[in-house]
């Protein structure tokens, strides 16, 4: 029991999870196009501030891999942030900083897939689910020219 | 019996003298030679496309205080960022934020002290992928600009 305790022990400090989270792209400098200007840097050209954002998106993975609400890096910056930048007349959000709070690493998705087909076939539970947090903050500017 | 007490009295001893300030270093693409990437926690100011963001975390646990067998410290870290740079078809990676679990050596010995208690570690770095436009050139930071009267 002991020998099991300890090898169990050692696995689990060996495996050690590697999660990479995606966003798709921003916006390019100098600005090229219309639509919110989104950054994690400063702002192209003359501007001011009109206030502060923080989101925390929230979803969850269901099965390991389907992803539904907002806890995705997308989901959050360009869906909650962006609604939240227009409503205060902002042209655009700068200096943008995101965290993803829980990524699942593949070995964990995997997991994830075979649990839920695990417990289906033999009925004793439903699909597995994992509650997703992800938050960003940023800048709400206006250019002024 | 008095190495039995000698032990955790040492132990105690080194906790009580040991700084309780933690180093941790990586080291970077120098961004010389053809192929190489950056990774900086600076804005790019010269025009780039941006590629999209990305967020690397390892995840593991400390064994006995000191080792580290899963790699959650800044090097691994930067191990893995740089290949997903490269993958992203980027040439680099602006306003990188790292966030890190440090133990202090304080906290090392007490993790050598409790060995059976593994210590959860966990190293995240992110930023946006970039890749410049015209002549592709390092965004080096500027020099700083000389204060006070001349000598």
């Amino acid at each position: 029991m002991k020998r099991l305790a300890l090898l169990f022990l050692v696995a689990s400090a060996l495996t050690g999870c590697n999660a990479v989270s995606k966003g798709s792209r921003l916006s390019n400098r100098p600005m090229d196009s219309g639509g919110v200007y989104l950054t994690t840097g400063d702002a192209p050209k003359r501007f001011r501030t009109v206030g502060f954002v923080q989101v925390r998106g929230y979803g969850v993975e269901v099965a390991g891999y389907a992803d539904v609400g907002d806890a995705q890096l997308d989901g959050t910056i360009k869906g909650a942030m962006v609604r939240e930048a227009l409503r205060l007349n902002g042209h655009g959000v700068i200096h943008i900083e995101f965290e993803d709070e829980n990524p699942s690493s593949d070995v964990e998705r995997a997991q994830g897939l075979a649990n839920s087909f695990s417990n289906l076939s033999t009925g004793k539970g439903g699909v597995e689910t994992k509650d997703r947090y992800v938050s960003a903050t940023g800048e709400v500017i206006q250019f002024l020219e | 019996m008095l190495v039995r007490r000698g032990v955790p009295a040492v132990l105690v001893a080194w906790m009580a003298a040991s700084s309780c300030t933690a180093v941790d270093t990586a080291r970077l693409p120098t961004y010389a030679r053809p192929g190489d990437v950056f990774v900086t926690q600076e804005s790019v100011r010269t025009p780039y496309e941006s590629l999209g963001l990305v967020q690397v975390t390892r995840k593991g646990v400390r064994l006995f205080g000191f080792a580290d067998p899963a790699g959650t410290d800044l090097e691994a870290a930067m191990q893995e960022v740089v290949p997903e740079v490269r993958r992203a078809g980027a040439d680099g990676l602006m306003n990188a934020r790292v966030e890190m679990s440090q133990l202090t050596l304080a906290g090392k010995l007490l993790g050598l002290l409790f060995f059976f208690v593994p210590v959860p570690s966990t190293v995240v770095v992110s930023g946006e992928l970039v890749r410049l436009k015209g002549p592709v050139t390092p965004p080096l930071p500027q020099a700083p600009q000389p204060t006070g009267a001349p000598l």
